[in-house]
């Protein structure tokens, strides 16, 4: 009998024990997608006030021209936090990378096309604005973590200009 | 096999010598205490004629043959069997079993089993042991009583989170075992609020664990399954282990049995910080009152490196008298009044009490009366409990009350039904904030109260004219007023817990039995957190609400099988369970409100913020259990389950989401065995191997877009920085237990060994990654970490006397927990989890595990120090500061000894348990902070000369360098803000090893008395103390803390805890 009590639920099991999971495990509390305008407000908004916080906050603490009151060791050149400025690294690809997914947005959806000639414009201004300032970075095989490419290769600054889907590509 | 044999020979005897039969009357006794005992089974042997002592401890047995036996049982206490020899009224005393390993315990799903069939360890404590010295919050009543378990209790007084873990934490994301209530699984979570690292926002507050709602009064039993071999059938969350708790039920014989208890205990502060009380506020020993805002000398900090006290100078202090031109008198830090106007200078004292008399003396009153019965067909018990604590921190309580009710009913002989519920309200008006910041007291009382500050005069805390608008304090620049915080900028909280189970059970014959339960556990809280206007954070005032829900619902259905064929038993259940969990939690806060002291959100002077959470997971399961015996002194148990689980589907898939896990076990009676020498009474070896699952949080295997700050009041998102891992793996538990119980001289001395070692890989790591893929980190499969431990119990009764009495036992525990292998990605250390002064990277102690290290490795960073070990100073006379961080050390004990004593003399009763946590370490800011800011007693040496470091200078070209010892002075302050400065964590790091008199009782029991109309039985009263002393290298605080960052605890931190208790009360107890 034991055996048939376990058939039984087996099979029971083999044809509710999954029922739902796939909803259940849908994440309520934050989006899986979201409409391109917030991405590409995101991505204007938040490169311009890092950028603006490394050309003139993190500038002036640096030259001592300003001092922050507490805590910070930025003004006491630590530079070794990003967080407190002088490294725009982080910031660039994660711009990038929304713009990224902004840009695929545009591409596969016609009625979102619309935002493609804005996300091909940040694209260029943000990875000039990384080559120029670091040189040789990663770039054909960056923003793909995604896909499982976690260790980019580094292309070199001619490249990332000039070849096909370069910044002049 | 020849006990068995024996008994046969008997009965076949006893038929042969077949006589006429009587019918017989008796009294069961204890045979220490002479006490009748309730509910013993008598059982004519060879017979199923049988009865159960009632409430007087007697019994009536019909028709017995004069030389037949009796056999006489009754839980805790040895078996008696008793020749009848003609008599008709018989008198049994029964031994109490002292040797408790041997009773029955409660293992997975409820079954009551022998202990001597168990092929793990379990360990089981009776109500008493729970209830004797009573806590508000039940985990903390564990510590120190079972081997290998560790209980660490928070830092917010009574009514915060006590932490628990069984065999060490081998699971990088998910240590806490199980816990379950009459077998169901109830929460022990604890929930925090939203926070803000930065020093901004609301602190962490915390409103303590789910299993503190459990009432220590309505608790029959505690078992602690350890080793995922006891807890396979309870699924995937038991992986690290299972506490199983057993409600008080009705009594089996008719009759109303009514219990009343009462204890009311008095809290003082356990340990203070020790002060330095010969200077006050200032720095390089300049001080004078003007704004607390820097507009004086010296007066935006708080430092104690001011003038000399007591010394007969007089200055200008906040609460120094401050006349108006209006001739009013008001004080120097009623800034908003008097405006500026010069403030008369008062002399400049100490004040070597003032953090004593800010505490207060805190009370616990506990009341709880139960009614229980039995009627022809079941059992009923009601309890009702009332808990009210004032805390020793001034504004803090704690209030709860609990409604338990337990029903047994038994329509016929085939069916029963079983059903238990408790309903807590448990409330308090304020809970204190943790951590580092402006609301916790500690910060402007501890780390930055100077010593020149009298806390008294802090007391009136409004300036005149503007109460609601503006505090008065000490200091305008960091500080809240600690009475402001603690009476007006409450945290308050009101939690709604139900909890219980219904089961029916029916028994199809004698080998076939069905059995379908289900349980609820339901948490509803509000909490509301109130911010006055002129508060240090929240200049406009703030408020929040936070509405968290929990519900955990599980339905069983079981199948059982038993049978006996020849010298073979089986036992086989299988079964299938759902589990559906529902969380949520939503903060809504205002940071400015318009109108002060109106705490509502239409009040909200800024825009409101929502934090919304919801939660949701379900895990389908079947299993089987196969339990067989071989002439009752070999047994094996086979046990298999498979979960289907939610939370590793994705949106797209539910593929990949089962997972099966199988142990077994086994357990061999030695001495049932083989004829062992006549000292040893008991003798057993165990074994088992077992494999365990555990799972993870709904939603990690799809990535998703995170609202960003609204730019321009216009919402922006980003993509979420990890790499979503949408083939996530559970853990996985491997383990393997050897255990031996013997015991000899009649149970009079027992020793049980265990040794486990267990491999946890397919950990669920946030692996970092290169910022260039666009993400920060990816969440793999990974690493394997092994838990490796022995414990040992030992049980001896020395004295053992009608009169006098002494049972004493010890239990050892050891436990490593290294970490075997990280993915390769990882380049040096993984992090696990951080505590920091805000969100300052440089003052952050983190948890980081490298391979090969311990689980609970500690890093910061210190002075450099050359080859030797010595301190290497700089030319100017100071240390040098080392960026790298470095081991600190381990905050795990190396091991745990837990000592109980029971002595008891005529109706006396002694009771004592010491804790004894040998090595780990502390990292303390208490320490670094208040050594920064002068206020301990380590910075009272402060020669005029200064100080010379100790420590070396480097002389010469590198290859060819010279230490010579340093000889610079630097000035005393200097010094002191050097060494404990809290960029660096090594010099503010404690031994953490302490012995604790845990717990402490002595009662006397009064023989019974009564009058006619009514019987008082079982009065009691007791004296009985609570964490009262403990020997430790730490002079300033309890050595048991427990840090929060975030929504987490963070062990090995001391982060401005408050003072615990040391709690002293009576207790009266009687039954009707």
């Amino acid at each position: 009998m034991t055996k048939y009590v376990l058939a039984i639920i087996s099979l029971l099991c083999g044809l509710a024990c999954t029922k739902d999971f796939e909803q259940i495990n849908t994440n309520p509390n934050a989006p899986v997608e979201v409409q391109p305008s917030l991405l590409l407000r995101q991505v204007i908004y938040d490169y311009g006030d890092e950028m603006a916080y490394e050309g003139f906050v993190a500038g002036n603490l640096l030259g001592q021209y300003f001092t922050e009151i507490d805590f910070n060791l930025f003004d006491r050149h630590s530079l070794s936090e990003p967080q407190f400025g002088g490294n725009p690294w982080p910031t660039l690809y994660k711009n990038l990378r929304d713009n990224e997914i902004l840009l695929q947005q545009a591409r596969t959806n016609p009625a979102l096309s619309v935002y493609e000639g804005p996300a091909l414009i940040l694209k260029a201004y943000l990875s000039a604005a990384l080559t120029d300032i670091y040189g040789d970075v990663p770039y054909s095989e960056a923003l793909r973590g995604g896909d499982g490419i976690v260790t980019p290769r580094y292309d070199n600054q001619e490249q990332i200009y000039l070849s096909d889907g370069g910044i002049f590509g | 096999m020849l006990r068995n044999s024996l008994s046969c020979c008997l009965f076949l005897f006893a038929l042969i010598a077949a006589q006429a039969q009587s019918d017989i009357s008796g009294l069961v006794l204890d045979g220490m205490t002479n006490k009748p005992l309730t509910g013993a089974t008598i059982v004519v042997e060879g017979t199923t004629n049988a009865a159960i002592s009632d409430g007087q401890g007697q019994f009536q047995l019909k028709q017995v043959l004069p030389n037949a036996y009796l056999l006489v049982d009754f839980l805790g206490y040895k078996r008696a069997r008793v020749a009848v020899n003609n008599q008709q009224q018989i008198e049994i005393s029964l031994v109490e079993n002292i040797a408790f390993m041997e009773e029955v315990v409660v293992t997975a799903l409820g079954l009551e089993r022998s202990s001597k069939q168990l092929g793990y360890s379990v360990e089981q404590l009776d109500g008493a042991d729970i209830s004797e010295v009573k806590s508000a919050n039940l985990v903390q009543t564990l510590a120190g009583k079972i081997a290998g378990v560790t209980v660490t209790q928070g830092a917010t007084g009574i009514g915060s989170s006590s932490k628990i873990t069984i065999r060490g934490e081998a699971s990088f994301t998910n240590n806490s075992p199980l816990f379950v209530v009459d077998g169901t699984p109830i929460s022990n979570r604890t929930v925090f609020n939203q926070t803000n690292e930065a020093a901004a926002g609301f602190q962490e507050v915390d409103f303590g664990n789910g299993a503190m709602d459990v009432n220590p009064d309505d608790i029959a039993s505690i078992s602690i399954l350890k080793g995922p071999s006891a807890a396979a059938l309870y699924g995937t969350r038991a992986s690290n282990g299972v506490i199983l708790i057993t409600t008080k039920k009705g009594r089996e014989e008719k009759g109303l049995d009514v219990s009343f208890n009462s204890s009311f205990s008095i809290e003082t502060p356990f340990q203070l910080p020790k002060f330095q009380n010969q200077y006050g506020q200032g720095n390089s020993g300049q001080f004078e009152f003007v704004d607390g805002l820097g507009g004086g000398v010296n007066d935006n900090n708080t430092y104690s490196w001011g003038p000399r006290l007591d010394a007969g100078i007089l200055i200008p202090q906040f609460d120094s008298p401050v006349t108006l031109l209006n001739g009013s008198v008001v004080r120097g830090g009623d800034v908003a009044v008097h405006g500026g106007a010069p403030i008369t200078a008062t002399p400049f004292i100490s004040h070597p009490d003032n953090l004593k008399d800010f505490y207060r003396t805190g009370t616990t009153l506990t009341n709880n009366l139960a009614f229980g019965g039995g009627f022809a067909k079941g059992g009923y018990r009601l309890s009702l409990t009332d808990m009210r604590n004032t805390s020793i921190i001034p504004g803090s309580n704690l209030e709860r009350q609990t409604v338990s009710a337990n029903l047994s009913f038994l329509p016929t002989e085939k069916w029963e039904i079983n059903s238990s519920f408790s309903y807590i309200n448990t409330q308090s008006d304020n809970r204190p904030a943790n951590g580092y910041g402006s609301e916790n007291v500690n910060y402007s009382l501890v780390a930055w109260g100077p010593r020149s500050l009298d806390i008294k005069a802090l007391r009136d805390y409004w300036q005149p004219g503007l109460e609601g608008l503006q505090q008065y304090s000490f200091n305008y620049t960091f500080f809240d007023n600690p009475y402001f915080i603690l009476q007006e900028n409450r945290n308050a909280f009101d939690r709604h817990r139900l909890f219980g189970n219904l089961s029916v059970q029916h028994i199809l014959d004698e080998h076939w039995s069905i059995r379908a339960s289900t349980g609820l556990d339901r948490l509803d809280e509000d909490r509301t957190f109130r911010r006055h206007f002129s508060s240090n954070r929240f200049s406009k005032g703030a408020y929040a609400e936070q509405a968290i829900s929990y519900q955990e619902r599980n339905s069983d259905l079981q199948v059982n099988y038993t049978n006996r064929l020849g010298d073979f038993g089986f036992d086989v259940i299988a079964g299938a369970n759902r589990m559906d969990l529902t969380a949520t939690s939503q903060q809504l806060q205002t940071l400015a409100l318009a109108q002060p002291g109106i705490f509502n959100l239409g009040n909200a002077a800024a825009p409101v913020a929502a934090f919304p959470f919801d939660n949701e997971k379900r895990i389908n399961s079947i299993f089987a259990v196969a339990k067989m015996d071989f002439l009752n002194c070999i047994f094996l148990e086979i046990t298999g389950r498979n979960d289907w689980s939610s939370a590793l589907a994705t949106p797209a898939s539910a593929d990949n989401v089962s997972f099966f896990y199988p142990s077994v076990s086994t357990s061999v009676l030695l001495s049932d065995i083989f004829s062992l020498p006549a000292k040893i009474s008991f003798a057993k070896v165990r074994a088992s191997w077992a494999q365990v699952g555990n799972d993870t949080d709904p939603y990690q295997t799809s990535g998703a877009f995170v609202a960003q700050t609204p730019f321009l009041s216009q919402p922006t998102f980003s993509a979420q920085n990890v790499i979503a891992n949408n083939h996530l793996k559970p853990e996985k538990t491997t383990a393997v237990e050897l255990g031996a119980d013997v015991r000899f001289f009649d149970d009079r001395l027992s020793l049980d060994l265990t040794y486990y070692n267990a491999l946890t890989n397919n950990q669920i790591i946030s692996l970092p990654v290169a910022i260039s893929s666009g993400y920060e980190q990816q969440v793999v499969n990974g690493g394997a970490v092994r838990s490796e431990g022995v414990e040992m119990f030992f049980g001896a009764t020395p004295i053992l006397t009608p009169d006098f009495s002494w049972k004493s036992a010890v239990n050892f525990s050891h436990n490593t927990t290294r970490v075997e292998d990280l993915p390769n990605e990882i380049e040096g250390r993984l992090t696990l989890a951080y505590s920091r002064v805000y969100d300052n990277v440089n003052q952050t102690v983190w948890h980081q595990v490298d391979e090969g290290g311990r689980v609970g490795d500690l890093y910061g960073t210190g002075y450099l120090k050359n080859d030797n070990g010595d301190f290497v100073i700089d030319q100017n006379g100071r240390y040098i500061v080392d960026n790298t961080l470095k081991k600190l050390g381990n905050y795990n004990p190396d091991f745990i000894v837990g000592w109980s004593n029971q002595l008891r003399f005529k109706n006396w009763q002694l009771g004592f348990l010491l804790d004894w946590r040998q090595g780990g370490i502390l990292v303390s800011r208490t320490l670094a902070l208040a050594g920064v800011g002068g206020q301990l007693e380590e910075t009272a040496n402060r020669p005029e000369a200064g100080i010379v470091a100790e420590g070396v200078v480097k002389f010469g070209m590198a290859g060819d360098e010279q230490f010579l010892p340093n000889t610079t002075a630097i000035p005393a302050e200097t010094y002191y803000r050097q060494y404990y400065d809290r960029n660096h964590e090594e010099n503010n790091t404690y031994d953490a090893s302490y012995v604790k008199l845990r717990e402490f009782s002595l009662s006397y029991t009064f023989p019974k008395v009564g009058s006619k109309r009514m019987d008082v039985q079982n009065l009691r009263i007791s004296l009985f103390g609570r964490n009262l002393f403990a020997l430790s290298d730490i002079p300033h605080f309890d050595p048991e803390q427990l840090a929060v960052q975030g929504t987490g605890f963070i062990s090995g931190v001391e982060d401005m805890s408050y003072a615990t208790s040391r709690s002293i009360g009576v207790k009266v107890s009687l039954n009707l």
